[in-house]
């Protein structure tokens, strides 16, 4: 019943927005008297710009269910109004004494811009969140903030401001998700580290994975996460060469740097880019007589997915592929889907790749 | 501009050639070529040390599928010296060269492996 009451009373509905996605989970605690005092939340502001907030209270039961709600609530009504999230601690704080119900909740308040990602936030006595850049970089964001809400009417609160950049996710969650008993917190902080360094880019999978990644045979206490992402803004690739040898050399290079821009990781690009590179020299081997003609190449991506399209104006000659098929089994074989259009004006390669899971291996 | 540099050394067993750079259409018959008038006659075989090849692509594999059958007319072996992480591996692995060509990961081994 209870846990019922706590699913209800979290979002139904995350914002949707052009380039960005929104992922909430929320799970139990084990242990009954535990539960109920997690919430996280994303909410779309009259501005246009949106606001997060994670927290948790102390406390359990019944009380702790409607104490969240009323934060919650309170938390969007004062960013409404134009409260920065400094301001809405500092006046949660201030409402904790005046109301005197006792109430304590660790928080982590923020509102993001969604055009140009900039990130205002405030912390109070709130675990760090975890900030994963498209060059697979994982930091914590972990600047100084205040006590919890409600633990001493003296508390001073600390505003801080970051940019969430194209390719970048946003990981925050409750203690819940790190703590594992006879352990020091340090610990949890590296294995949720480690745990979104190896995640997928999509939001909703990489909320489900950390919360898979809890512990749940030890988890007395509940845990609510809220992934942020935010996609890589690239323009596409546009190449036209001449169709010889020594052109797939200077391809090579402009691909990788545009397979880097791209937020792929190496090992991803490095198979790419054979791939490429083995359809780029069938064209110049049997597209044309010798230096005769063009190859062109396409490359983008959307989302977790590249597409690179590699074009001639000759004829495929499947009959005499190069390196007698080897060519084409490689070029099969590294990426997902490819796709061979032969046409009387020429022949379009179509090659695509997942290039989800910044940062595996 | 050439994209790969050849260096022989030589060994009684027979030569090590380093191949440092990037193999692919553009130079992967001239460096065929190159690579087996490197081998004296009297040779056991030649170590190909790829340990500095950054690129290789199916007309590398060609290349080397091709060589191993030259040398192995005139009796002679051809062993590779792979990095372990190298993207060279992956091919040499994906397209099953290392089933007809042995692989090796150092100097001294794969000149004990051209004596058989």
């Amino acid at each position: 019943m209870l846990v019922e009451i706590q699913r209800s009373l979290l979002p139904d509905r995350l914002p949707e927005l052009p380039g960005l996605h929104f992922a909430g989970r929320y799970e139990p605690g084990l242990e009954p008297r535990r539960q109920a005092g997690d919430w996280y939340d994303a909410f779309m502001l009259p501005t246009g710009h949106v606001l997060l907030s994670v927290g948790d209270v102390v406390g359990a039961g019944t009380g702790a269910a409607s104490a969240m709600r009323a934060l919650r609530t309170s938390i969007q009504l004062y960013v409404s109004e134009g409260y920065t999230p400094r301001q809405v601690l500092e006046r949660l704080n201030r409402r904790a004494f005046d109301d005197g119900r006792g109430d304590i909740a660790t928080m982590f308040v923020a509102v993001l811009e969604p055009a140009g990602g900039r990130l205002v936030f405030a912390s109070a006595g709130h675990p760090p969140p975890v900030v994963r850049h498209s060059n697979g970089d994982v930091k914590l964001l972990a600047a100084l903030g205040g006590p919890p809400v409600g633990a001493t009417p003296r508390a001073h609160f600390v505003e801080h401001e970051t940019v969430l950049a194209a390719g970048a996710a946003l990981v925050l969650y409750t203690n819940g998700l790190i703590e594992r008993r006879g352990e020091d917190l340090g610990t949890g902080l590296e294995r949720l580290r480690k745990a979104v360094l190896a995640g997928p880019c999509d939001a909703g999978a990489l909320a489900d994975d950390l919360i898979a990644s809890c512990d749940t045979i030890d988890r007395s206490d509940d845990v609510a996460v809220l992934v942020v992402t935010s996609d890589l803004d690239v323009a596409p690739l546009h190449l036209q060469v001449l169709a010889h040898p020594r052109v797939l050399r200077s391809m090579r290079l402009a691909l990788s740097q545009w397979l880097a821009r791209a937020g792929v990781s190496e090992s991803d690009a490095s198979d790419l880019l054979l791939a490429v590179n083995e359809a780029a020299a069938n064209a110049i081997e049997h597209a044309y007589d010798p230096g005769d003609g063009d190859v062109e190449f396409e490359a983008e991506r959307v989302g977790r997915f590249v597409t690179v399209r590699i074009r001639d104006k000759g004829t495929w000659r499947p009959a005499r592929p190069v390196s007698g098929g080897l060519g084409m089994k490689l070029m099969q074989r590294l990426v997902d889907e490819c796709i061979i259009t032969p046409g009387p004006d020429g022949t379009t390669v179509e090659l695509r790749a997942d290039v989800d899971g910044i940062g595996e291996p | 501009m050439r994209i790969a540099k050849i260096t022989v050394e030589g060994h009684d067993e027979g030569p090590v050639v380093r191949v440092a750079g990037e193999i692919d259409l553009s130079n992967s018959d001239d460096l065929r070529n190159d690579i087996v008038h490197a081998v004296p006659h009297d040779a056991h075989g030649v170590v190909l040390d790829l340990t500095e090849t950054t690129y290789l692509d199916s007309s590398g594999i060609r290349l080397l599928f091709e060589l191993a059958e030259r040398l192995q007319a005139r009796r002679q072996r051809l062993v590779l010296v792979v990095a372990e992480e190298a993207l060279v591996r992956r091919v040499v692995v994906l397209t099953k060269l290392d089933d007809a060509v042995p692989l090796l990961q150092g100097i001294d081994e794969a000149l004990l492996a051209l004596r058989g």
